[in-house]
């Protein structure tokens, strides 16, 4: 087999986990940062939509990568000093929370208009009918774009390497870059790719768990 | 109970309201017809704003209209509205369409809410469906469950927009049949409605209503026999010939 197969499975490993824990933890950020969005866009009070709106230009409009050097190189100039992981899930969290801002909100649009005038109907307030009514429905009707979002995602953390955070990409390239030439190119090569459809593959069928969970009959 | 006075409203170019003036009873069934486009949808509406007015003024129960915020719920709590699309909750069974007022505005005891709700089900006919989803039912059970939601809120006031007006024909009666027993019980009723025959039967009062001002009230003997309007008569000719 591959020269040194267990170093190599054991450092990919390691970065697969990375991988995984940075994709799941900033997608976590991403989900509140997006549900706070779409709060704010369907609010009645004008401030709130337009600071939604410039939220998602912003974050929607520039690379990921420019993101994460504003945040790695940018801020600890203005005295905001952080570990690179914790700029990784911000950055992640922040750039993606945008997406799933917009995504929730062609949800809620999905969404026909009866249903919250029927919430307003029987008294419930703006945050009753959006927490009982629109957003249950909104959510379900957006898993599955949520879920490509999150296999994005998965690939996006590959370019916080480029601030120093080891996942499965950084991890690969070290093994690539290894100064004795121990690994094989093509076994960390092989490696790395089915690491990567692991982790979408079971994401995937998580997503699908849910989907099949939440689902309704219309 | 309701009392509106010179409400105006535009839709763009459009004059939908003209110069309103409407008071409902307590206890008594108003039935607002006319052509489509008349107005008379959007001055149901008006009653719980979701419409919002121009100029004039709404008073329901002796207070004006809060314009916003949980002074406006409230307000709408005690309004019951039944829609022309039914608009159950398509993620909530029966039952818990119809407790989810009760539970989250008059904060009542799940339990309580869920007895009451089932007590609801029972008067409109459909006590075997309390665990069934909305779309699960036909349009004439959906629209009792709605009629049965509005009345868990016990409402000071019923409205209804057009409630059978998106039903196939057999399931019209069943409807009208819960909508009449409520109006013999006393309920206080907007009804919006192109069924002459409910209007004859239920109505204390005909408001008919062309192009966005009321052209005609009276009672539905004097309305139907003997309308006194051109308009009124044009629109009697043309409806009642089938």
């Amino acid at each position: 087999m591959f020269d040194n197969f267990d170093l190599m499975v054991a450092a990919l490993g390691a970065g697969a986990w990375t991988t995984v824990w940075v994709t799941l933890t900033s997608f976590t950020i991403a989900l509140v940062i997006g549900m706070v969005l779409v709060i704010m866009h369907v609010s009645p009070a004008l401030p709130a939509r337009w600071a939604a709106n410039a939220y998602t230009q912003l974050f929607r409009n520039i690379p990921l990568l420019a993101v994460l050097f504003i945040m790695f190189f940018g801020l600890p100039k203005v005295g905001i000093v952080a570990d690179s992981w914790v700029w990784a899930l911000l950055g992640l969290g922040m750039y993606t929370g945008a997406f799933v801002g917009e995504t929730l909100r062609s949800g809620i649009n999905s969404i026909p208009l009866g249903q919250a005038e029927a919430a307003r109907s029987i008294g419930l307030t703006f945050g009753q009918s959006l927490k009982g009514v629109i957003l249950p429905q909104a959510v379900r009707a957006v898993i599955p774009p949520l879920g490509s979002l999150l296999i994005a995602l998965v690939k996006n953390s590959a370019l916080v390497l480029a601030i120093g955070v080891t996942e499965l990409t950084a991890q690969s390239r070290r093994l690539i870059e290894d100064n004795e030439s121990r690994f094989d190119l093509w076994g960390v090569v092989i490696g790395v790719t089915v690491s990567y459809l692991l982790i979408a593959f079971v994401l995937s069928y998580l997503v699908r768990l849910v989907e099949r969970r939440t689902a309704f009959v219309r | 109970m309701v009392s509106i006075s010179g409400v105006n409203k535009h839709f763009g170019d459009l004059h939908a309201l003209k110069d309103i003036d409407l008071t409902v009873e307590d206890g008594e069934v108003v039935v607002l017809i006319g052509p489509s486009g008349s107005g008379k949808s959007t001055l149901c509406r008006t009653i719980n704003r979701l419409e919002t007015v121009e100029s004039g003024e709404i008073t329901v129960g002796g207070k004006p209209l809060p314009a916003e915020g949980r002074a406006l719920a409230n307000l709408r709590a005690d309004v019951g509205m039944v829609f022309q699309h039914f608009n159950l909750f398509a993620h909530l069974t029966v039952l818990q369409n119809i407790t989810l007022g009760p539970i989250k505005v008059r904060r009542t005891p799940k339990a309580k809410a869920e007895a009451r709700a089932r007590q609801l089900l029972e008067r409109v006919g459909l006590a075997e469906k309390a665990d069934a989803f909305p779309s699960q039912l036909s349009g004439g059970q959906q629209q009792r469950v709605a009629i049965a939601r509005g009345l868990a809120m016990d409402p000071k006031l019923m409205m209804f927009d057009e409630p059978t007006s998106a039903l196939d024909p057999e399931m019209i009666n069943e409807v009208l049949d819960v909508m009449q027993d409520l109006a013999r019980e006393g309920m206080t009723m907007v009804v919006v409605t192109h069924e002459m025959g409910f209007a004859r039967r239920a109505a204390n009062r005909v408001v008919f209503m062309a192009e966005g001002q009321i052209v005609e009230t009276a009672t539905p003997d004097e309305f139907f026999d003997n309308p006194k309007t051109e308009r009124a008569q044009d629109f009697l000719a043309k409806v009642m010939t089938h």
